[in-house]
């Protein structure tokens, strides 16, 4: 009869072996947590000397100081940033065309520099803007300046 | 196989714990820094000089009052400054021009960007 020859048979071995499918599931939480959680933020600096005190030090934007350091009147080029563009030569200009114009800048014979005159309406992000832009284009001399009405 | 999975994996969490304790222990959560696709990418440094929307001044974390920043940075030679995107450029001109910074060094921490994002606020 099979049932009794069944009880016949010697038990059946019983191998316990050590699963690690736990253990990677386990880590595989841990894993995404610290992904999800850890910041790998790229930060960027962006510096700012101080020029040299004199009759211009606070007044670059009104065009009727002295050469200074940086260069003659004629290869200082004026910028007033606004909220989201800025403007020269009576012309306003979108960010979007921000790396042409500061492209046609250090595309000339002669080194330029650039004094920047935030508005009342430019943020923060606007002047960063521009001048990582003018960074990137190898302008070596950017000078961030004051309206004189401002003082 | 399932072995090597579990020591990749244990190598992965073991670098996320690191960079996430090394990289963040100080970096700002309250403002929004301004952003940037052209800087070479850097870690958070210090000593951080961190001004909010309505002017509050701290550095490396403990606030101050705005009379004693000469003092704070009486001794430092450069600083890095954290300030929100939208604030206003002339916060920025402004605090330039004070005589505090006159022998200080001030660089202005952003986020470095992907380029398929626009670097507008």
């Amino acid at each position: 009869m099979p049932r009794h020859r069944a009880t016949l048979l010697p038990p059946a071995r019983r191998t316990r072996r050590f699963s690690l499918i736990p253990l990677a599931d386990t880590m595989f939480q841990l894993l995404i947590f610290f992904m999800l959680s850890s910041g790998l933020t790229p930060y960027s600096l962006l510096g700012f000397g101080q020029v040299p005190a004199g009759p211009e030090a606070h007044g670059a934007g009104n065009g009727s100081e002295p050469a200074s350091a940086a260069g003659s009147l004629e290869d200082r080029v004026l910028w007033r940033i606004t909220a989201g563009g800025l403007s020269f030569n009576a012309q306003h200009f979108e960010f979007s065309e921000l790396e042409t114009l500061s492209a046609g800048l250090s595309s000339r014979a002669d080194p330029v520099s650039v004094v920047l005159i935030p508005e009342a309406a430019a943020r923060i992000q606007d002047i960063v803007s521009v001048m990582a832009a003018l960074n990137a284009a190898g302008v070596e001399t950017v000078q961030l300046g004051i309206s004189p009405q401002e003082g | 196989m399932a072995l090597a999975i579990v020591n990749v994996v244990l190598l992965l969490i073991m670098f996320f714990l690191a960079t996430n304790a090394l990289w963040n222990q100080s970096a700002p959560t309250e403002i929004r820094l301004s952003q940037t696709r052209a800087l070479p990418i850097s870690q958070l440094p210090t000593p951080m000089l961190q001004i909010d929307l309505d002017d509050k001044m701290s550095l490396d974390g403990d606030p101050f009052p705005e009379a004693e920043l000469g003092v704070r940075l009486a001794e430092l030679d450069r600083v890095y400054l954290l300030m929100d995107r939208t604030a206003p450029g002339r916060q920025l001109t402004s605090l330039l021009a004070d005589p505090v910074f006159q022998d200080i060094e001030v660089v202005l921490v952003t986020i470095r960007q992907r380029d398929t994002q626009s670097a507008m606020p």
